[in-house]
């Protein structure tokens, strides 16, 4: 009874790292995102009020 | 409301157990995907030949390399080639000459005549930013030993060496103050002074993956269009006609001594001209600060390892506010702390002239404190003192006699 278990929750099991794989994949292109759409200035404000 | 959602679909759809080990292997595929995507990204180092000053240097040979604020890779240094002897200079605007009708910059002029040393074509990369601080000073000649020059000079600002209202100018260097001071635990409590744990990030990550490392390059292109969506640019949030809050102008603030001048300003608004100036000077000279003594240490333990024979000189300071005998006593002040800090460090290797360069040159024409129209006269004695220098090291140079 056990060992049927086990087998059914391989595939469950896969589609669980499945999603860990794709939440990683999917983090570092909102970090790549990130650093390639800034620059790190200070924006300049006028300060001549 | 939304997120415990989201975990929850995950959950049930995506069947992800929320367990440390799940948390772990995200982390390892969100590593996979940036190196893919390091990988897929092209490599954009900066160009040299592309500086704003370009028109201003009169030898082929001499670049300035200073990237633009905000670029944390801070310079970019030139390719080397076996035949050829090259120079780090790392300086600030104090080596620029500043007539309007011919700009120039004194490594370029110096190189008409310093044109070979050790049987070699003299190149110069020239470590330059505008308003170059110590701690500035020091990411630059960490940068410049990384590039393994033949020879190091550095010039030193006499009004901001010591002085602590002004200790650091471009904090885009952090990156290279982190990745210097790597193996340089010395330098570590000076450094939690000014760095951040984004630029610890930020550095560590872009040592390998130049995704960060040529953030710059990308995000100039990038920002009109995609700026908004990311998280990291921060954006003035006001209405341009409107004045901004206090906070917002202080935020806006890009270099601490403008923080300085605006709530604790040393010298009053009606002092103008020389006297304003010698105001300053006598401040800076009188400041004591330990941090920019730290980081001048730092600076030469650096050059000492590296063991890159180097000339360290102090920079003019304009000869009509040195005649006023409050300025004369300042510099003398500095000139003496600087040459009980430098005392240990004096080696064949290295050589300090913790005395101003005016004290040498004399007579010249300023346009402000520090910067002078014509560099002829300083170019002559740098020339001088580097053939000497030169000589001292066992090289050949075109020194005449």
């Amino acid at each position: 009874m056990a060992a049927k278990q086990a087998t059914r929750n391989i595939p469950l099991r896969r589609r669980g790292r499945l999603t860990e794989a794709l939440i990683g994949f999917a983090l570092s292109a909102v970090i790549a995102l990130a650093a390639l759409t800034s620059t790190g200035e200070i924006p300049f404000v006028y300060q001549g009020y | 409301m939304t997120w415990p959602r989201v975990l929850s679909a995950l959950e049930n759809r995506g069947h992800l157990k929320p367990t440390w080990g799940s948390l772990l292997r995200i982390g390892g595929w969100c590593i996979v995907g940036l190196v893919i995507i390091a990988l897929v990204v092209p490599a954009r180092p900066g160009d040299p030949a592309r500086s704003p000053y370009r028109a201003q240097l009169s030898s082929p040979t001499v670049f300035e390399i200073g990237a633009p604020r905000g670029d944390e890779r801070g310079f970019y240094p030139s390719p080397r080639s076996n035949n050829q002897f090259q120079i780090a200079w790392v300086a600030g605007s104090s080596i620029q000459g500043v007539d309007p009708e011919r700009r120039t910059f004194l490594p370029a002029e110096l190189q008409h005549q310093l044109h070979t040393i050790d049987g070699q074509e003299v190149t110069i990369d020239i470590y330059f930013l505008s308003g170059m601080r110590i701690i500035d000073e020091l990411g630059a000649v960490m940068k410049a030993i990384d590039s393994n020059p033949d020879m190091l000079v550095v010039t030193l600002n006499p009004l901001w060496v010591l002085n602590d209202r002004a200790i650091q100018g471009w904090d885009n260097l952090d990156g290279q103050l982190v990745i210097g001071a790597a193996t340089s635990p010395a330098t570590w409590p000076l450094l939690l002074s000014v760095v951040s744990p984004s630029d610890i990030l930020w550095a560590s990550a872009g040592v390998r993956i130049n995704v960060f490392e040529d953030r710059y390059h990308w995000g100039v292109k990038l920002k009109d269009r995609f700026g908004d969506w990311s998280p990291l640019e921060i954006q003035p949030r006001h209405d341009p006609s409107e004045e901004p809050s206090e906070l917002a102008q202080v935020a806006a603030m890009q270099i601490p001594v403008f923080f300085w001048d605006k709530y604790d300003n040393i010298v009053s608004d009606d002092v103008q001209g020389t006297d304003r100036q010698a105001a300053a000077f006598k401040y800076a000279a009188d400041s004591q600060s330990p941090t920019a003594r730290a980081a001048l240490r730092s600076l030469l333990d650096q050059i000492n390892e590296s063991a890159i024979p180097t000339y360290l000189y102090l920079a003019q300071y304009d000869d009509e506010i040195v005649a006023q005998p409050v300025v004369d006593q300042a510099l003398d002040t500095v000139e003496d702390d600087l040459a009980e800090i430098t005392a240990g460090y004096l080696s064949d290797l290295m050589v300090i002239r913790s005395e101003s360069a005016i004290r040498a040159v004399g007579d010249m024409d300023f346009r402000d404190a520090i910067h002078v129209y014509d560099v002829a006269p300083l170019t002559e004695h740098l020339y001088s003192e580097l053939c000497e220098f030169t000589r001292s090291q066992g090289w050949e140079a075109s020194c005449g006699g």
